[in-house]
């Protein structure tokens, strides 16, 4: 079995209907290990940093939230936000980890009248 | 000249790592007094003082005892009703005996119904774990909390 990309798989959880003007839940969860430079492996050699750097999700353009992650975010970042929005729409997410792999995941609501 | 070569270097890094933080100060360092000065070995300059620091409107939910380092639990959250027609700007998680002390800035959005933020944080020691927030008008808001680990996050026993 070959190794999956760091940062590849991820879930972001909205529901897929809300009223308009309604406060409902996003999730977002990253498979990333967040590798923090500071353990070793079976042989004593240094597993390589690799966390996420940055971090951002959009929803139609605008901004939901825009984050630094850092060494101290746990492995398979998870962040929950609560939201409101008034039209039907896509959000978006973002990142990029140190060794540059980059991942996206998008998902859509439909706001129906209140 | 006679410099002892043995202190030099260190007292230089240490006045380069000063120069660097101040340089790049970052928004929320006067809200974190004490990382500021293990940072800077000394008390918060006087320009990073003149931010206004208030106490109360942000409320940082973490376990006081953390079974685990590798995971633990935060919630952060701002009292809507204090805001006072602000918003906030910024929420930041700091954990200051962890190697690497920042464990997020987050900037937030206009999409967001409540200044509010659910995740996990890793930690390396048992610290004051401090939640920060920054409001449109440059407030800062700081609540932290003292954790009680059992398991240190940055070693795994092997």
């Amino acid at each position: 079995m070959s190794e999956p990309i760091p940062g590849r798989n991820a879930r972001l959880i909205v529901p897929p209907l809300v009223r308009a003007g309604e406060e409902f839940q996003v999730r977002l969860l990253i498979q990333h290990p967040m590798e923090t430079g500071f353990r070793r492996d079976v042989d004593g050699n240094v597993l390589e940093a690799n966390l996420l750097e940055s971090l951002s999700l959009d929803f139609e353009g605008q901004s939901v939230f825009n984050a630094l992650t850092m060494n101290a975010l746990t492995a398979n970042p998870f962040l929950t936000f609560v939201v409101t929005i008034k039209q039907s729409g896509k959000f978006n997410a973002r990142w990029r980890d140190m060794k540059g792999n980059v991942g996206s995941i998008s998902a859509s609501v439909r706001v129906v009248a209140a | 000249m006679a410099i002892s070569t043995q202190t030099r270097p260190d007292r230089l890094k240490r006045r380069r790592l000063a120069i660097q933080v101040l340089a790049a100060a970052p928004w929320w360092l006067p809200a974190v007094d004490a990382f500021a000065q293990q940072v800077l070995q000394k008390p918060l300059d006087e320009r990073l003082r003149a931010v206004k620091i208030e106490r109360g409107g942000l409320s940082l939910d973490i376990p006081t005892l953390a079974e685990t380092g590798t995971s633990v639990p935060v919630v952060l959250f701002v009292d809507p009703a204090r805001l006072s027609g602000r918003t906030v700007a910024r929420l930041g998680i700091i954990a200051p005996q962890n190697p690497r002390p920042v464990a997020l800035e987050i900037e937030l959005g206009s999409v967001l119904a409540q200044p509010r933020l659910t995740t996990a944080i890793r930690l390396g020691a048992t610290q004051s774990v401090i939640g920060v927030a920054q409001l449109s008008d440059g407030t800062l808001w700081q609540h932290s909390i003292e954790v009680l680990l059992t398991g240190s996050a940055c070693f795994d026993g092997t």
